[in-house]
């Protein structure tokens, strides 16, 4: 039995933008080494809490904590992978893993661009160190920004919806690459916070999953999730647990939906 | 057949220039008429061109150290200052009412008041060629800068770099595009100021070369002044095209 420590925590956290609520009394709890998805609709906030989460956006009200401490602004201890490349594309890949490294470790540039070499090797990258991100694919970019947000050494890894532009193939090797990267080691649990709005991701990858709801994005569910080893995604996904767990995320999003649209559903509605 | 327009269409331009060039030659070889003497032939203006040529070279000379210095000048003010106010609002704000009213204002309107409190004509040359090129380095800088887009922000804010150190390796370098059309809008300005200020009160330059043969009536010299210094612009500016496609390579794709 792991000692479980805490990682992020929220408390009646809050958000508003132009006077218009975006969260709302947001109460949440991550241990270190949590896998989180958050799923959600589009406009329901998840975005927005990820940001709050890294530090990049001040809470309206309430307060988030990491590790016990007040966030305040971000830090490379919070590592983010955003959807849109977010490599600086006047640097190589090399340059870009080697700058963060140097940034956040304060590293002499021989070593760092070695660190950033390896890192770069780890993500399937060790044929492209040179390119520029215009000249590689979006699958490969985004192997880039994951490579530079774990070579900074990060506790937490918080990543915003990284693969909604890419093809299933691409996708599905790097939600593989993920799992084996954050859930895969144990001397260094990383925590992470998946945003996605694509319910089998979630499923897949998550150790947890937390519904929002939105108008305003609030958690609707909280699912803790335990499977077996991932071997054959195919066969994985038949998993008769596996299903039923997507259908009550389904539901869940459904009902949701419907209650905004003014349907009053009572009790597993049939629609 | 369709080789031919192929062909056509990819010569069209140097074609079109020949067919000028022939118009040319009719008129200044045709009969005589009373206002000859105003349009040379090509010979003579060639003539011209390699009689005057270490004159013109000379003119291009001085032109050009008027119109460098300035310009450099311009654009380490205009680039610096810029950077600063499109990344802190409150700089922004400062400069906003000044610059809203003082940039409008055509730089040639400076240059009686340039004559009257600058030393020399140097001096006041290349402080209004200062003053064209300043204004569209600096506003377009502000503008790139202002609109840098949050992922680069957020990104340089999660791998710790701080806000002195943010302005030259992020900002400085991911307003580049727009750095580059002020720079531009700035060059043309600035050429445009240098050959009136030249045609003013200077005794040198390319300007000064053009008025001078004007006003003895040397339309061949004239004439050669006037192509030799499109030819100089063009020389500056496919110089500058290298120097932004050398520096803007990655932004092929975005």
């Amino acid at each position: 039995m792991t000692t479980k420590q805490n990682g992020f925590e929220t408390t009646n956290l809050g958000f508003s933008y132009d006077g218009r609520a975006i969260l709302k009394d947001i109460n949440l709890k991550i241990n270190q080494g949590e896998f989180v998805c958050l799923l959600g609709e589009s406009g329901s906030g998840k975005t927005t809490l990820l940001n709050l989460l890294a530090g990049l956006t001040k809470p309206s009200e309430g307060h988030v904590y990491w590790k016990g401490k007040e966030i305040e602004k971000p830090s490379a201890e919070r590592s983010v992978v955003f959807q849109d490349y977010t490599l600086f594309p006047w640097l190589t890949l090399l340059q870009n893993v080697t700058l963060a490294i140097k940034k956040t470790k304060k590293l002499k540039t021989s070593y760092a661009k070695n660190l950033a070499e390896e890192y770069l090797n780890l993500v399937g990258l060790s044929g492209s160190l040179h390119k520029y991100p215009f000249e590689l694919s979006g699958g490969m970019r985004q192997r880039g920004a994951i490579a530079r947000a774990l070579s900074v050494s990060a506790d937490a890894l918080l990543l915003d919806e990284p693969f909604g532009a890419l093809d299933p193939v691409n996708r599905a090797s790097l939600q593989d690459l993920v799992l084996e990267l954050c859930r895969g080691v144990k001397d260094r649990p990383i925590t992470t916070l998946f945003v996605t709005h694509d319910i089998r991701e979630a499923v897949y990858l998550g150790s947890r999953i937390i519904v929002l709801g939105s108008t305003p994005g609030r958690i609707i569910a909280d699912i803790p999730l335990d499977f077996p080893v991932k071997k054959n995604r195919g066969e994985w996904f038949r998993n008769e647990k596996v299903q039923e767990t997507i259908a009550t995320i389904e539901d869940a999003y459904h009902k949701d939906i419907l209650e905004k649209l003014g349907h009053i559903v009572q009790g597993g509605a049939s629609i | 057949m369709r080789t031919f327009t192929k062909y056509l269409s990819k010569f069209s331009g140097i074609l079109f220039l020949l067919f000028l060039l022939g118009i040319w030659v009719l008129i200044s070889c045709g009969p005589e008429w009373d206002s000859q003497y105003l349009f040379p032939s090509p010979k003579a203006i060639l003539k011209a061109l390699f009689d005057s040529r270490e004159e013109l070279l000379r003119s291009a000379g001085a032109s050009l150290l008027k119109l460098v210095p300035a310009y450099l000048v311009a654009s380490i003010i205009g680039i610096s200052i810029g950077i600063v106010s499109g990344s802190v609002p409150w700089v922004s704000n400062m400069l906003k009412p000044i610059s809203r009213f003082a940039a409008p204002i055509p730089p040639n309107v400076y240059i009686p008041y340039a004559i009257a409190i600058l030393p020399t004509f140097y001096l006041s040359s290349t402080f209004i060629i200062f003053i064209a090129a300043f204004w569209p380095i600096y506003l377009n800088t502000a503008a790139g800068a202002a609109e840098i887009p949050e992922k680069y922000k957020r990104n340089a804010a999660i791998i710790g770099i701080g806000k002195f150190e943010y302005l030259w390796r992020i900002a400085l370098v991911a307003s580049l595009p727009s750095i580059f059309s002020g720079l531009s809008v700035g060059m043309g300005l600035s050429f445009i100021m240098l050959t009136v200020a030249e045609l003013f009160g200077e005794n040198t330059g390319l300007g000064h070369f053009v008025q001078f043969y004007a006003d003895y009536s040397d339309y061949p010299n004239m004439v050669a002044g006037i192509l030799w210094t499109g030819i100089v612009v063009l020389a500056i500016m496919e110089l500058f095209e290298l120097v932004k496609r050398k520096l803007l390579f990655w932004t092929k794709a975005n």
